[in-house]
């Protein structure tokens, strides 16, 4: 979009509109504070986005995005070997999980869900890749993490049948309330989920 | 007034909201905008979900309507496995075959109906093969079960006969390579014109066989040469 200034500026403006949330004012804004205020930082960051889309892959094993051959987390032997692989959509929801350490395995990233309506099959998610992974490796449990959607119930579905021709311990993560939520806010098939799956209450 | 409603398909459109195709009752297939939808705290988020029974308002003067309301008065309809699957497989053959704003509240009840036949766990293929008839018939590309396409006259039952996916039944062959058809089998096929279906309605194996070429075929020359992706997830 021609605004006039300069060639170099206009040119800057358009490339950070790439980015999600961002439009033509925020975008003026960003290239303006980079231009006036902060040179350094906006050689920096060139220099970062330079070497990130230049470096960065997929992990061999789980497919996250990663400079290295194998990720951090696949790359430790203790995870590696720990026999439980948890299944999640996207690299954000590997971070999301880790944030808890409440997990010790490893994970596989699909980079998406099965979608038919959009044209992508199981193929277009890894999964023949991780059906060679479950034959190979000793695997003892599998736990999906998808997203509660339809696609991502599909997916579940989906990759527990493979698991389970494979004689594979399949488990789900639980849905539930939100901590510091309240019951009446919360949507009826979330609740459902909730009491179906209930716990024993042990003091 | 609100009307019922299902989600056909949904996909994300600009930074919070859906675009969603939408199967009306009164309208057909329309496709609508639901704003903000993507936010963290929308109910919307959750409730436009495929195979969840809506209620919906929208507005607006253009193809492309406003989302006004939606909420979900019933429990969602809960699909597994293969019964997902087949659920996937009615919106997708809906997508391509359903024109936007045709007038199809009898195939809404089929649709309903087929649905929760699935959510039942009812013989996957009778429901599929009855939902892709009643697809047919409501699109105007229905054919005779019963009678001879070129002479209208009751198929013989002695002779084979073929399909012609444009006309329907044949006792002359109309191309070299066509197959020879059970004449029997095929008029008993016809079980699957009625509605709504009925839950001890299933299909013996050798119809089953013979209603899914036919019903191949006949839907090939609607559907061009894109194939239907959901029938990827059946083939393990």
């Amino acid at each position: 979009m021609a605004q006039g200034l300069s060639p170099a500026i206009d040119a800057l403006v358009d490339d950070l509109k790439r980015l999600p949330g961002v439009g033509q004012k925020t975008a003026q804004r960003m290239a303006f504070y980079l231009l006036e205020r902060d040179r350094q930082g906006a050689l920096a960051l060139s220099a970062s986005l330079q070497q990130a889309a230049d470096r960065v892959g997929h992990c061999q094993q789980c497919r996250t995005l990663t400079e290295e051959a194998l990720c951090r987390i696949c790359a430790n032997p203790a995870r590696r070997e720990s026999g439980v692989v948890c299944i999640v959509e996207t690299p954000a929801d590997v971070l999301a999980i880790e944030q808890t350490s409440q997990f010790k395995g490893r994970y596989f990233v699909l980079m998406g869900h099965l979608s038919p309506l959009d044209g992508i099959g199981p193929a277009d998610i890894g999964l023949d890749e991780l059906e060679l992974q479950l034959k190979q490796g000793p695997v003892e449990e599998i736990i999906l993490a998808t997203n509660p959607t339809v696609e991502g119930d599909a997916t579940a579905h989906y990759i527990a049948d493979i698991a389970e021709q494979l004689g594979i311990n399949t488990t789900r993560i639980a849905h539930g309330v939100p901590v510091g939520g309240e019951l009446g806010y919360v949507d009826q098939t979330t609740l459902g989920h909730a009491f179906s799956g209930r716990k024993q209450f042990s003091r | 007034m609100p009307q019922a409603a299902y989600v056909l398909h949904r996909r994300d459109y600009q930074e919070s909201s859906l675009l969603v195709d939408l199967l009306t009752v009164n309208e057909g297939r329309v496709r609508v905008i639901a704003k903000g939808a993507k936010r963290n705290k929308n109910p919307w988020r959750a409730v436009l979900q495929a195979f969840n029974p809506l209620q919906v308002e929208y507005s607006g003067r253009h193809d492309l309507k406003t989302l006004t309301l939606a909420e979900s008065p019933g429990t969602p309809l809960s699909l597994s496995s293969h019964y997902l699957y087949s659920g996937f497989y009615l919106n997708e053959l809906l997508q391509r075959l359903l024109p936007q704003y045709a007038e199809v509240s009898e195939l809404f009840l089929a649709y309903e109906s087929a649905l929760s036949a699935l959510a039942k766990k009812q013989d996957i293929e009778t429901v599929l093969r009855w939902f892709e008839w009643q697809l047919l018939q409501q699109l105007g590309h229905a054919f005779d079960w019963r009678s001879e396409a070129e002479t209208g006259i009751t198929l013989d039952q002695q002779a084979h006969c073929y399909f012609d996916p444009e006309r329907g039944f044949l006792h002359e062959n109309p191309m070299p390579d066509a197959t020879p058809l059970d004449t029997q089998l095929v008029m008993s096929l016809e079980q699957l014109s009625q509605q709504p279906l009925v839950s001890d309605q299933v299909l013996d194996p050798a119809q089953r066989k013979l209603c899914k070429l036919i019903m191949r075929e006949a839907l090939a020359i609607h559907l061009g040469t894109k194939p239907l992706r959901s029938r990827e997830l059946f083939k393990r």
